[in-house]
């Protein structure tokens, strides 16, 4: 069928940029590491062993095989709790995005397509939350609400939806004069079907491509968060909490902050490297001329 | 000789092959004389008068042919030399002339630009004159109150007229019109038409206007050139062309419109036809 | 003649204009108390140049855009007045081709989506019956059953119009507006093209709506023209007394200006 034609298609375009790939492949890396965590993590993540603390990396003199990458002040399995920290990355960037997403959309959609005071009222509140720096938002948030890594998601998902909002409009504001859209119209469609049916299906790419980048940067403002002590609290093994757990021990325990924050660099960079791909093989102007 | 065009090849390579949209072409304009270069969308005509101009980009390639302006091979220049003969010796007209004119500077800044290039030894107020003067031949009503105009404030035929004011300006011995009336109405177009006619009586300029306007070209052409997929199929005096249209491409092209005064309403109309393989005739110049 | 189909009265269309927040609203007319009759059967050409008010006009007449002033009585009752059933009868009557084949059809929606859009929306159809309707539709405009799965971008500019023209005689209408339906193609596709829309008037007893710049085209085609110019009919008569005797003044250059063959 046409369908996986186009599939196809879209995969043999994708497959030529090869920082894509190197994207996509990390994110696999990174999906399998947060669905088989069990499977892979050698040990519990919040299990102590105070009797092997501080242990280096296996290649490191003192180090054993049985902690790949060494353990922390309580004797936990660092590599362990990074690969259950996987879970929560994916977890964050997932709910974050999802709750941008949803709303920054429905903003867009709306604003674009009834144009007028709808389309002032909401751009305004768009600007309103634009005015003010993301992670101070996001700590005004957090501090309201609480420090837990939910509220963080919920925080760090609504710091996003202007950027959502934004692009939704700019794109059905370009889709919603096209003659398909009259056409549509002419054959009795409704507001609703007009906005979600007709004209969103054509605004996807954008969205695509920011969702993808929205993933990582939040990914990497949770770890800030966490890290502050506002997001994901002991003993999660959350990436950018583990960073701040290791602080004290930066000079005598390097691989401690070493490797959490290597997780986060490489999460980020896969899902912006992704990103950057989809926006060149999704580009319609680019791909009319093939 | 004008412009004398050989074998000219460009090519277009993809990772689905090669698209030879100029497969071959051969063609001669006399000096003060118009030829029309006429074709539906594929022939390859418009990359045809891009290949003279030099500026085919990649993935396009000029794989082969020779191209002579007054005896001498552009293909053999170098882009500094070229850029020289861009402009002085030929000028071009595109079909949409908003975005070939800048939108942040005034017609009258855009012109005297044009004029401070190819008479560098012109003061302000020289060049001033000249560019009133370019306004008003094109016939740009209030053309000193047009100078400080911006381009859209202009209607298209006027800036249409700006564009071919532009071109004239620097007084090219060849002007290449790449289907210059397309999006205007027919009464501006009939105007536009009529300027480069004139301009071509009073200055001696010859024309190469790249159309797929049939009517366009039997009211501007001393020579027609017919192209389909990349090929020349008949080549003739416009004359000849529209009296006794040889090649079976022709034939169904001039079929296939409907014109005033000529076509039996609501008969059928001849239509090119997809299953014929028009190259397999033999081609028709003249 | 013949039945109306159609009796524009008055109709007017007025845009304010406001330049700066407080500057006078400016009014500007597109369409100018235009009135006259549509019979049904005939082929009507509203020809002129860019902002005539034609595509206004045809706006107002497929009820996306409302009229100023005046009315449009369709079959005798004015669609101002319509409740929705009557509506939803004037959509399945009532339907349009566009003049832009790219930007007309819905590039996320393959061939039998688009073409069937129509009957999904405005009939109880089974979901075998709409695709054997669409089957017949695509054969009849000439397009391979095959293609049902294609989408927009996968066609040329005359087989994208063909998909057009499936869509807007899907409900058996009784009127087609053509919004300048040719101008975006080829010649020898537009003849292609042509011919179609002919072909399909006859079989259906359709009435056109022609809007079009292109007078080549409207002599052509139509039955009665009707030329425009900055918001006003200038002149309406059949097509042998508009080419024979054209009256106004703007109709004699128009025709003038045509680009002529004849050696």
């Amino acid at each position: 069928m046409q369908n996986e034609n186009r599939l196809l298609e879209f995969i043999k375009h994708f497959k030529k940029n090869k920082s894509a790939v190197l994207g996509f492949f990390i994110a696999l890396l990174l999906v399998t590491f947060a669905l088989f965590s069990p499977l892979i993590a050698p040990h519990l993540p919040n299990i102590q062993d105070l009797s092997a603390r501080l242990i280096p990396p296996f290649w490191e003199e003192g180090g054993s095989i049985e902690h790949l990458l060494g353990t922390d002040d309580f004797g936990r399995d660092l590599f362990s709790r990074i690969v259950y920290g996987a879970r929560i990355s994916i977890m964050v960037g997932t709910i974050s995005v999802s709750i941008s997403l949803f709303f920054g959309l429905t903003m867009g959609v709306f604003a674009g397509y009834y144009g007028k005071w709808i389309d002032a009222i909401i751009m305004r509140i768009v600007d309103i939350m634009l005015s003010i720096p993301a992670i101070l938002l996001a700590i005004v948030i957090v501090s309201i609400l609480g420090p837990s890594l939910y509220n963080a998601m919920i925080a760090i998902g609504i710091v996003g939806i202007p950027t959502y909002a934004r692009i939704v409009r700019g794109s059905v504001l370009a889709e919603k004069e096209k003659e398909y859209v009259i056409a549509s119209r002419v054959n009795g469609s409704n507001n609703l079907r007009l906005m979600f049916k007709v004209i969103l299906p054509n605004c996807t790419t954008p969205i695509i491509v920011q969702a993808t980048m929205g993933f990582a940067s939040a990914v990497l403002e949770a770890a800030g968060l966490s890290f502050l002590g506002l997001g994901a609290q002991p003993p999660m093994p959350e990436w950018g909490a583990m960073l701040a757990d290791s602080l004290q021990f930066i000079t005598t325990a390097p691989w401690m902050i070493f490797y959490p924050g290597l997780a986060i660099f490489l999460t980020v960079l896969g899902f912006n490297l992704i990103g950057d791909g989809l926006m060149d093989v999704l580009d319609p102007k680019l791909k009319a001329k093939a | 000789m004008m412009l004398e065009v050989n074998h000219l090849k460009t090519y277009f390579y993809s990772e689905n092959g090669i698209n030879k949209a100029v497969n071959d072409v051969s063609f001669s304009l006399k000096e003060g004389e118009t030829l029309c270069i006429v074709g539906e969308s594929g022939s390859g005509k418009s990359i045809t008068s891009l290949s003279i101009m030099g500026l085919v980009d990649k993935p396009g390639v000029i794989e082969g042919g020779e191209i002579f302006l007054e005896g001498v091979n552009l293909l053999k220049m170098s882009e500094k030399e070229l850029r020289g003969i861009r402009g002085s010796h030929v000028a071009m007209i595109f079909q949409e002339p908003m975005t070939s004119l800048n939108p942040t500077y005034t017609v009258g800044f855009q012109l005297d630009e044009v004029i401070k290039l190819h008479q560098p030894t012109l003061n302000k107020q020289e060049r001033y004159s000249k560019v009133i003067e370019a306004l008003e031949l094109v016939g740009m009503p209030n053309a000193p109150e047009k100078y400080n105009e911006y381009p859209f404030k202009l209607s298209g035929g006027q800036r249409q007229r700006v564009m071919i004011a532009m071109a004239m300006a620097c007084e090219p011995k060849l002007l290449i019109a790449d289907e210059p009336t397309t999006a205007l109405d027919v009464t501006i177009q009939a105007q536009v038409l009529e300027l480069m006619n004139k301009l071509k009586r009073e200055k001696g300029t010859s024309i190469l206007f790249i159309t797929h306007d049939l009517g366009v070209v039997a009211q501007m052409a001393d020579h027609v050139v017919v192209m389909y997929k990349g090929v020349v199929v008949e080549s003739a005096s416009a004359k000849e062309l529209f009296s006794d249209p040889r090649h079976p491409y022709t034939k169904a092209l001039l079929g296939s419109i409907p014109t005033p005064g000529h076509a039996k309403r609501k008969s059928r109309l001849e239509t090119v036809d997809e299953s014929v393989n028009y190259l397999s005739f033999p081609k028709e110049i003249r | 003649m013949s039945e109306s189909i159609f009796e524009i009265k008055n109709l007017t269309k007025a845009y304010t204009i406001k330049k700066g927040l407080f500057a006078k609203p400016l009014s500007i007319k597109a369409v100018n108390g235009i009135s006259f009759n549509v019979a049904r059967g005939e082929i009507l050409s509203i020809v002129g140049e860019s902002g005539c008010g034609k595509s206004t006009t045809a706006k107002m007449l497929l009820n996306i855009e409302e009229p100023t002033s005046g009315s449009i009585l369709f079959e005798g009752k004015d669609i101002a007045t319509f409740t929705a059933a009557e509506l939803k009868e004037y959509r399945k009557k009532v339907q349009i081709i566009f003049q832009d084949p790219y930007s007309s059809l819905n590039p996320r929606w393959n061939v039998g989506t688009i073409i069937s859009e129509p009957l999904r929306l405005n009939t109880n159809m089974s979901d075998k019956d709409i695709l054997d309707r669409v089957y017949s539709l695509m054969k009849k405009v000439g397009l391979n059953e095959e293609w049902y799965w294609r989408y927009p971008h996968q066609f040329s500019g005359g087989q994208r119009q063909r998909i057009g023209i499936a869509r807007a005689l899907a409900l058996n209408p009784e009127v087609i507006v053509c919004d300048e339906p040719v101008s975006a193609l080829d010649v020898s596709i537009q003849a292609q093209v042509l011919n179609l829309l002919l072909d399909l008037q006859q079989e259906f007893n359709l009435t056109y709506i022609f809007i079009s710049h292109d007078l080549g085209v409207v002599e052509h085609i139509s039955d009665r023209i009707i030329v425009m110019y900055f918001g006003d009919i200038v002149e309406q008569k059949s097509v042998e007394e508009l080419f024979e005797h054209p009256e106004h003044s703007y109709t004699q250059t128009l025709l003038k200006a045509i680009p002529k063959i004849a050696f």
